[in-house]
Order: C-alpha cells, then structure tokens, then sequence
C-alpha cells in the first residue's frame, strides 16, 4: 500500500511538475496562438464584411449613381439659365442692332435714276446714303 | 420754299435737298427760285421727265426718302417746324 502510495504520489508529482513546467504551457502557448490565429481570421472575415460591403459598394454604386444624376440634373439646369441668359443677352443687342439699320421704312421705292445735277455732279437715287429731299418746284 | 432752304442749310451733309423744276421753263421758275435758295445746301435738277418718273402732277411737291424708300409725300408748303422734324426724325 504504501508502494502503492508512493507511485501515486510520485505520478502526482510529475503530473503536476510536467503541469507546471513544459507540458501544461506548450499546451497554452499552442492554444494562445490559436486563439490569435482565430481573432486574426474573425477579424480578418470581419475585415472582409466591410470588404464585402465595399464590394457591396457597387449596390452602394447605385447611391453614387443615384448621386450621379442628381449631380447631372443639377448641372444641367445650371448652365442652362446660363445659356439661356448668354442667348438672350446675346441675342437682345444683335437683334436690336440688326433691327435698327433693317428698320427701313415701307414705302414705295424711288425710281431707279440717275440725275445729272445742275452743279454738274451724279446722283444716283438708288444709291443714296442720305435722307433724300425731292423738291419738285412750281412753275410760278 | 425759302424755309426748306433754311433747314436744309441746317443739315448740310446729313441730308441731300435737290430741287427738281422744268427745264423748258427754267426761266420761269428755276431762275425765280434761285432767288429764294441761297444757302448753296440745296442742289438743283432741271429736268421735265422726272417729274413723271416720281408720279408728281402737281408743284409745288416735296418727296422724302429714306434708304431710297419714299416715307413721306405732300403737296404745297409745310410748316418750318414740322420740316426741321422730319429731317432730325431721319437722322437721328
């Protein structure tokens, strides 16, 4: 019995030594490593969820689209009232410029003549560049 | 007559006055009007078919041109001031 004691408690004493020295902390250095190797790979998953979501990010890219017209829509009516200001500014001076030398009176034509002048000068009534007075003179 | 005269010397260069009377009866008018437009900024032209090519019938009668469109026509005299308008109305 007290061999058998003896056994035991030699048994129990290496278990505990071998606990305390190698074995029990080659079994923690082995299963801390794991556990950081599984952080590291739930991170790295979580890593790649946000990954995902920048893959999603092409669902996101419907955002951006959706941005993207906006921004297109908001461009578009602003250089539109900008054209159209250019235009009409544009449009107001040369219309009015051509309006006024356009702005021959209606009236019957002149006839086509060319008038020796007493003064011994040419005039021609289609090519005046003057307001012309006719003065056709009484005979009294 | 003499008024047109007036407003004519007034816009010497801006507006070309011609006096158109007969010629078979210059000495009748012509020589007569001469008398009465003196400011040398009315020319004259005597020459009896014109009067038929502007359609004028009667005298005295002013034709009033602009860009060789006839815009005004009457017949005997007209009021220095409404003359003096009409010709700034054209050049203005």
């Amino acid at each position: 019995m007290r061999n058998r004691s003896r056994v035991g408690v030699a048994v129990l004493a290496a278990v505990v030594a071998l606990a305390a020295c190698g074995g029990g902390s080659d079994e923690q250095v082995s299963s801390e490593p794991a556990a950081p190797d599984t952080t590291a790979a739930v991170t790295r998953s979580t890593a790649e969820a946000p990954g995902t979501t920048v893959s999603e990010d092409p669902a996101a890219d419907p955002t951006t689209t959706a941005a993207a017209p906006e921004t297109t829509v908001a461009t578009e009516p602003a250089a539109a009232p900008e054209t159209t200001a250019v235009t009409e500014a544009a449009a107001a001076p040369e219309t009015t410029a051509v309006t006024e030398p356009a702005a021959v009176p209606e009236g019957p034509l002149v006839p086509a003549l060319t008038l020796e002048l007493d003064d011994g000068t040419t005039f021609v009534t289609t090519e005046a560049t003057k307001p012309v007075l006719y003065l056709f003179w009484a005979e009294w | 007559m003499p008024v047109v005269d007036y407003v004519a010397a007034e816009f010497a260069g801006q507006v070309d006055v011609i006096a158109v009377a007969w010629a078979s009866s210059y000495e009748k008018t012509a020589s007569a009007a001469r008398g009465f437009l003196t400011s040398g900024a009315t020319r004259w032209l005597l020459d009896d078919s014109v009067f038929a090519d502007f359609e004028v019938t009667s005298q005295p009668v002013g034709v009033f041109t602009i860009g060789g469109v006839e815009v005004r026509r009457w017949f005997g005299a007209l009021p220095e001031q409404e003359i003096r308008q009409l010709f700034a109305d054209a050049v203005a």
